[in-house]
């Protein structure tokens, strides 16, 4: 917990992140209250911190009003490309989270869901379908179909 | 693929699940050493009446009632999307939730346990909690408070109202012009819900709860319940919290709608809610209000497992029940506690007096897949409304399955049947067993038992052409009370069931049976073994 506090998020964000000390080469697990966990490495824990970091930089704009709970899950969704070398910015992550959450919107309705401009969730979704990995190789983290969006797990 | 894990309110501990609530379903209580159950019954009580008292908490119930009936990819996704709610809502619910239960053991002048329970509580608890934390009535200071002090308990009254009264007012986000349609998009709902997250209302009406708030409330509810004691419902109280909740969100600036402003036969008829019926707990009775706010399970275990040798070879009554189970080999990496095993009897029907037993497993796991981990449980099925327990291990399962402990579990119909000398004997006995040996009925049982055989003092029912290679009966040892057969047939195995009746003569009389049963029978009444196996060469 103590690694985290001063990453700039808020103490409920906080508290739902982190359960510490599991022992062995584990350092901290993420925990979201809808049951989920992640266990995190000693190894990623700059990239977990740089993570808050970025997210805490967002509370007052594309995350303003977002539950903590909701931060959390999305907190979770940024470690999780992360570990697999893929960096987003906040605005992505969020229009990943939401496609994630409700597979099959439309730019307009992932719009109106995370109020951002249409027109810039389209540009956003467009950088999703070829998203550098640190490797150099470019994944695809959604797919389109008949103007609908769709998740892919990379 | 990723397990899906009940969506719900969950009361976990540091090493354990203690509580769940399903919005729709009774509360589920875990035993647990650390936490005094009564107070998890409270916990999940105050998550209940946040649900049946607010527009989300409704909706909430329709979307888990809604996935009765439907399959794994449709309850998949109904789960998530309850996920996705309460994800809007989790500080409001477990902060109310964990006041009530604190409050619970202190007003009972469990002063110590309720120390101990703020002492051990996760922090996204604690800090949950600490939204009740009330200007004037600090949640350290009532810990600080002595016992028995019964003007303390008033206060005590008053406070847990003033929590209710808040998360009351957080969780009632107006959604009826969506849910009152004659249909609607659930992710409509979600969207309406992320606008106005309750856990966000909460903090904006927190700010404005001081002293006086908590003296009003601390008037409201005393005067509701002198109201109470003569129109016997508990109308008066709800009016009035309805009415406080709505003033303080005036007061905070932040929209209030009340739960009887959702046409909620309308919208579980729109969510494809079939078959419940409503009562406004408000009209109800108190005593019946009471009983009905109290309803919960408890299950001895915590959330479940199966290893794959038992998932192959036990089929169970209600496969739904059992869509969770998963081969242990998954959970390697996770953690995951030993299972308790609780074993229902189910009757067959209503006319017949024979059994076949279910098989319930429970224990706490993590789930790694690909680095993520999943926790989860399993809700026990609704239908094990009463019980009889024996705490008694049967002999020979634990060497199949590890476990921590056993139950009994008397399915309630058992009651019912014609042979009314069962209700005696079983409501007599409280407790029997240990009783079966391993029980691995291949097939589902029900429907497969054409012939019964009549026994004095029992009866068997056994399948047609039933004759093959051995049949293997463990007695109750040194008790009567229920036995289980079974017969195996090359890899086919089928049970067959006997009842035994304490203080009845078991001497064999068959009407019908082949030569196998017959030395079953002849057995059972001599007494003589633990187990019988016998080759047969067919009737």
């Amino acid at each position: 917990m103590r690694l985290l506090d001063d990453t700039g998020l808020p103490p409920d964000v906080l508290a739902l992140l982190g359960e510490g000390g599991v022992g062995g080469s584990l350092h901290l697990v993420l925990r979201n209250a809808s049951g989920g966990y992640t266990a995190i490495r000693n190894s990623d824990m700059d990239l977990v911190r740089e993570v808050c970091i970025l997210t805490a930089a967002a509370l007052g704009s594309t995350l303003s009003g977002w539950a903590p709970s909701a931060i959390v899950a999305l907190i979770f969704l940024f470690v999780d490309v992360r570990k697999k070398g893929i960096v987003l910015s906040v605005d992505q992550g969020v229009v990943l989270n939401e496609i994630r959450c409700s597979p099959g919107l439309s730019a307009k309705q992932v719009s109106f869901g995370v109020d951002i401009e249409e027109a810039v969730v389209r540009d956003l979704l467009e950088t999703l379908l070829r998203v550098p990995r640190s490797n150099g190789e470019e994944v695809a983290l959604v797919k389109k179909a008949d103007g609908a969006w769709y998740p892919l797990d990379v | 693929m990723k397990q899906e894990v009940p969506s719900g309110f969950y009361l976990r501990t540091a090493g354990e699940v203690a509580g769940l609530y399903q919005p729709g379903e009774a509360p589920l209580l875990f035993e647990s050493e650390a936490i005094d159950i009564n107070s998890t019954r409270a916990h999940e009580v105050g998550h209940k009446q946040l649900c049946d008292t607010s527009p989300l908490g409704l909706y909430l119930k329709g979307l888990v009632l809604s996935v009765r009936g439907k399959g794994e990819a449709e309850a998949a996704a109904v789960s998530r999307l309850v996920a996705l709610c309460i994800q809007q809502c989790w500080y409001c619910q477990e902060g109310y939730a964990t006041y009530k239960q604190l409050n619970y053991l202190l007003s009972r002048g469990k002063v110590a346990d309720a120390r101990s329970l703020r002492a051990s509580l996760l922090s996204p608890y604690s800090v949950a909690l600490a939204n009740f934390d009330f200007e004037g009535f600090g949640i350290s200071e009532l810990l600080a408070s002595s016992e028995g002090d019964v003007s303390n308990v008033r206060v005590l009254v008053a406070l847990e109202f003033a929590a209710y009264v808040v998360a009351r007012g957080a969780m009632s986000l107006p959604l009826s012009q969506i849910l009152n349609r004659a249909a609607f998009d659930d992710r409509e709902v979600l969207l309406a819900v992320r606008k106005d997250p309750p856990d966000l209302r909460l903090k904006t009406l927190k700010a404005h709860c001081c002293q006086e708030y908590i003296e009003s409330i601390s008037r409201e509810v005393f005067l509701a319940f002198e109201e109470m004691k003569s129109v016997k419902t508990s109308r008066p109280l709800d009016d009035r919290m309805d009415r406080c909740a709505s003033a303080l969100c005036r007061k905070a600036g932040v929209r209030y709608q009340a739960s009887y402003e959702v046409d909620v036969s309308r919208m579980f008829s729109t969510m494809g809610v079939l078959g419940v019926e409503f009562e406004d707990q408000r009209d109800m009775h108190l005593r019946k209000s009471l009983a009905f706010e109290a309803d919960s399970r408890v299950v001895r275990g915590k959330g479940f497992v199966t290893d794959r040798d038992w998932k192959d070879s036990l089929t169970v009554s209600d496969t739904a029940r059992y869509s969770l189970a998963l081969p242990v080999e998954k959970l390697s990496g996770g953690k995951s506690t030993a299972p308790d095993v609780v074993c229902e009897l189910i009757p067959f029907s209503s006319a017949d007096d024979c059994y076949y037993p279910s098989f319930h497993f429970f224990a706490t796991f993590g789930l790694s897949e690909g680095g993520q981990e999943v926790a989860g449980l399993l809700k026990l099925g609704a239908e094990i409304p009463q019980a009889i327990f024996s705490e008694e291990k049967p002999s020979s399962l634990p060497g199949l399955v590890p476990h921590q402990s056993w139950v009994w579990i008397v399915h309630w119909t058992v009651f019912v049947p014609g042979a009314s000398f069962r209700l005696l004997d079983f409501d007599e006995l409280s407790s029997f067993g240990p009783v079966l040996s391993p029980v691995l009925p291949h097939e589902h049982v029900h429907g497969r038992h054409s012939d019964t055989y009549n026994v004095s003092g029992f009866h068997a029912l056994a399948g047609s052409g039933q004759d093959g290679s051995s049949f293997v009966l463990e007695r109750a040892k040194g008790s009567d009370g229920v036995a289980l057969l079974y017969q195996s047939e090359d890899d086919l195995i089928k049970p067959l069931f006997v009842s035994f009746v304490p203080g009845i003569d078991h001497s064999p009389h068959v009407t019908k049976a082949s030569p196998v049963l017959q030395r079953v029978c002849a057995a059972i009444a001599s007494g003589a073994y633990a187990m019988i196996s016998a080759q047969s060469g067919g009737e």
